[in-house]
């Protein structure tokens, strides 16, 4: 398998730019951060403050993957995406969460030609968690894309609420949205235990193979690996 | 000295109220190779699951001795620990766990892991190899996206690194084209003659008993073993069909 690896940083700046560059922040400094992004970007993200917003600026024709793994202990995080002209945005937010948490995703699709992929996978320990997806798509705006996939494990249905909600002004769009809410695969379960694995072991492969599923950068694969 | 693998004796099995199982018999004995047949929805892929303790399948009555050790009271984990291996007739996917981390997860748990991260690396990539196919199998997630004959092949990967000795091979069979077949078919008579274990083969085709030639033939039928013969019924079977050749299923038909 080839890593490549990549430049872990902290964000001191409360308003920081990154053009075509594959880079992994290990903390943001300020709460409320500004990010614009040119270019195509690679972005790993390892850990977010409490009470956190992050502003991403797409600027035109930019391409950004973000990977984020996170555990979420009572963390409020909103994250408001900005979409110029025939940007690309891959997004994939993994957590675990304990405690009560919120998470705010907002898309402003302000041009032509965009397209947003919302990957989101929350296993539960011991808490709940409130999902709010938003996109919101411009007036007059044309061929855009927009997909959300949301999904969540959990034994206590009623610990998380999704909430997607699709504003589009527009239709000249594509959009999407996939949400469910479940327990461990029963079936993959006993497929696991059949191979030799014990009960707890295949469940915790299970969670953090979800977890892991959206990811693609390894440095934030190995931070789900790290949890279990 | 014989070996006795698995003793089932009088079994009784019901899924959701119905009877798919009753007074369900055999037994196989370390070194042998069954085959057992059927008609489509007969039992067999029950029996192999109930032996792989499926939750879903209720044991009414019975028993189920796996060298000598009651293997009703075994969960599917230790039936798999204690060497039970089932390769299922659809195997699932499961997206995000790759092969490498299962298996080495499985010998750890058993207590079998005496190979180094690199041993470990090396035995796969040489099963690999010998299974044809690409070395990028080792860290891909567990049967997703692969095709039909793949995954059997994935499935005798994970047989020969957890090395079980009671293999139920359900259908491991269809969907294979000639030429995998004959190396998938080559593949468990190498492992059966390296490690000779019990192993039963549940097919509806005649190719790889060509190559496998068991030693028992079994007809499931009517929800018991209705007849027990060597290679000799199998061949019948593929040329005359169930009804000509098993006796109960004739009186089955007059029901
Ligand atoms: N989990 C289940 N829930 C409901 N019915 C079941 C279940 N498992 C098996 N059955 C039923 O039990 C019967 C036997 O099924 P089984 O899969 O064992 O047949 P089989 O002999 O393997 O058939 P095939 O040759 O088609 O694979 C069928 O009628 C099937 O519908
Ligand atoms: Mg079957």
């Amino acid at each position: 398998m080839k890593v490549i690896k990549m430049n872990k940083i902290v964000v001191e700046q409360k308003e920081f730019s990154v053009e075509n560059k594959n880079i992994i922040i290990k903390e943001f400094k300020n709460t409320i951060q500004d990010l614009h992004i040119i270019g195509k970007v690679n972005l790993g993200i390892l850990t977010i403050p409490q009470n956190f917003v992050l502003n991403i600026y797409l600027h035109e024709q930019a391409i950004l993957n973000i990977d984020l793994f996170v555990h979420l202990n009572n963390i409020k995080n909103q994250f408001n995406i900005y979409s110029k002209y025939q940007s690309k945005l891959n997004f994939h937010y993994s957590c675990i969460f304990d405690g009560n948490n919120f998470l705010n995703i907002y898309n402003f699709i302000q041009s032509d030609e965009t397209e947003a992929n919302v990957y989101v996978r929350a296993v539960e320990n011991n808490g709940t968690f409130e999902i709010k997806a938003e996109g919101s798509v411009l007036e007059k705006t044309k061929e855009n894309i927009y997909l959300e996939d949301i999904k969540a494990l959990t034994n206590h249905n009623h610990c998380i609420k999704i909430q997607p909600n699709l504003l589009v002004k527009s239709n000249q769009v594509i959009a999407n949205h996939n949400m469910t809410i479940s327990n461990i695969n029963h079936q993959e379960l006993w497929y696991l235990e059949s191979k030799g694995l014990n009960r707890s072991v295949a469940i915790d492969l299970l969670k953090t193979g979800f977890l892991k599923g959206i990811l693609n950068l390894e440095e934030i694969k190995q931070e789900v690996k790290s949890f279990e | 000295m014989v070996i006795t693998m698995l003793k089932i004796k009088n079994l009784t099995v019901t899924v959701l109220d119905k009877t798919i199982l009753e007074h369900f018999n055999m037994e196989i004995h370390a070194g042998e190779i069954h085959a057992l047949m059927g008609k489509n929805g007969a039992g067999k892929s029950t029996i192999a699951k109930v032996i792989m303790r499926d939750p879903s399948y209720k044991i009414k009555s019975g028993t189920i001795f796996y060298q000598e050790q009651n293997l009703l009271e075994m969960t599917t984990s230790e039936a798999a620990q204690s060497g039970i291996f089932l390769v299922n007739q659809n195997p699932i996917e499961i997206e995000g766990v790759t092969n490498a981390e299962m298996l080495r997860t499985s010998l750890n748990d058993a207590g079998k892991n005496d190979m180094n991260i690199l041993e470990f690396n090396r035995k796969l990539v040489n099963l690999c190899n010998q299974l044809h196919l690409p070395t990028s199998f080792i860290h891909r997630d567990i049967n997703f996206n692969m095709s039909g004959g793949e995954k059997k092949k994935n499935e005798l990967l994970h047989m020969w690194m957890l090395e079980p000795q009671c293999i139920i091979l359900d259908e491991i069979d269809s969907g294979l084209d000639v030429d995998s077949l004959k190396l998938v078919a080559n593949s468990i008579l190498e492992y059966y003659n390296q490690y000779k274990p019990a192993i039963l083969i549940i097919t509806h085709q005649k190719n790889l008993l060509d190559i496998l030639k068991p030693d028992f033939v079994h007809v499931l039928d009517n929800k018991k073993i209705v007849q027990t013969g060597d290679y000799q019924l199998a061949l019948d079977i593929f040329k005359n069909g169930f009804s000509r050749t098993s006796i109960i299923s004739e009186s089955d038909q007059n029901e």
